[in-house]
């Protein structure tokens, strides 16, 4: 049997007390189970730390970021604040190395980031001219599900031209 | 054509593994370099300054279970974390130490004895840290995990959602 449970610190307490109080003897006999635990998030609040550490090693590689006429300039404490709500609610993601995270900093701060147009335009595509657009979804694909219907339709109003250029297709 | 705003969290989320992942460390390279290793190095400079904190009812809860004679395994999302991990589990504050087991560091594809300050307590009981192998995930690791356990017990598996769900994937089959 696999039990699965979201990782919340009062999920977890809950469920290795009741492990041990509820699901030791099934059939009279003691059984032996196995606990698999998340060090992050289960045992260690550290979503927070990490993004902070993340936003201090890009710093460290990328100086620039501290630039006061950049839009997102780290120098400004609003700025970090705003950056590190939005690395912790990006903390589910699958980094494989912490690394990524200073790249996804990276990421966060810039504003002219030139892959979001195919983003968007996969989006649009998927939506408006799937038939002619599937070299651009096989390129690049998209969950739906993800962005929400209202947000497609804010990047068309910000990106009417690449509508056009969606729904004519290759 | 360039964005006039950041990326959402939605967006991010949806394109990460697929896109992002890959595109982010030749789009801001180092001197035209690969970008990680310099990141990785100021990680590591970093870190050694702080310590991750771990709450004190979670950490009773785990007490209670490693001696309640279950297996535990505390699964970590890369190498790196290793030594803050032993650090929070082993002491608190006041450096004392509040993990009542011995620790062993366990890489699912060999199996390395490290404990604490080289004592092993045979009167405590064990449990095993593991991290991903290279280019594997967290996912990867508790299948490992799960194929290789010998008892016919229960398991608990305690994580965030993208590994549960890999992790269900994998084991039991995509949604219908």
């Amino acid at each position: 049997m696999f039990i699965f449970s979201h990782a919340i610190t009062v999920l977890s307490s809950f469920l290795l007390v009741h492990a041990i109080q509820g699901f030791n003897t099934v059939t009279g006999t003691p059984k032996r189970d196995t606990f698999i635990i998340s060090f992050d998030g289960v045992l260690a609040s550290n979503a927070e730390d990490k993004a902070k550490m993340a936003i201090e090693a890009a710093i460290f590689t990328w100086p620039g970021l501290l630039e006061d006429d950049r839009t997102y300039s780290l120098l400004h404490p609003d700025n970090r604040c705003w950056l590190t709500n939005k690395m912790r609610a990006l903390s589910h993601l699958n980094y494989g190395q912490d690394s990524y995270r200073s790249l996804l900093v990276r990421l966060l701060v810039e504003v002219n980031f030139p892959s979001f147009v195919f983003i968007v335009f996969s989006c649009i595509s998927k939506y408006y001219s799937p038939r002619n657009n599937y070299w651009i979804i096989n390129r690049v694909p998209v969950r739906q599900e993800s962005m929400p219907r209202s947000s497609i339709l804010d990047q068309i109003l910000l990106h009417h031209h690449l509508v056009m250029m969606a729904v004519q297709g290759p | 054509m360039r964005s006039s705003r950041p990326l959402t969290v939605g967006e991010i989320s949806a394109n990460w593994e697929e896109t992002l992942k890959d595109t982010l460390s030749i789009r801001y390279n180092v001197d035209g370099k690969d970008p990680l290793p310099v990141i990785c190095k100021h990680m590591n400079d970093i870190k050694s300054l702080d310590a991750f904190s771990i709450s004190v009812s979670t950490l009773d809860s785990l007490n209670e279970c490693i001696h309640g004679d279950h297996d535990v395994y505390i699964l970590l999302k890369s190498k790196l974390d290793y030594y803050s991990a032993l650090n929070a589990l082993m002491s608190n504050n006041r450096n004392e130490l509040v993990l009542n087991a011995n620790i062993r560091y366990m890489n699912t594809d060999k199996v390395k004895d490290m404990y604490l300050n080289g004592c092993f307590d045979t009167t405590l009981p064990t449990i095993k840290v593991a991290h991903p192998k290279d280019n594997d995930t967290p996912a990867d690791s508790v299948c490992d995990i799960i194929r290789d356990l010998k008892n016919e017990g229960d398991v608990f598996l305690i994580s965030d959602y993208s590994t549960l769900a890999a992790t269900k994937e994998v084991l039991i089959g995509p949604d219908r």
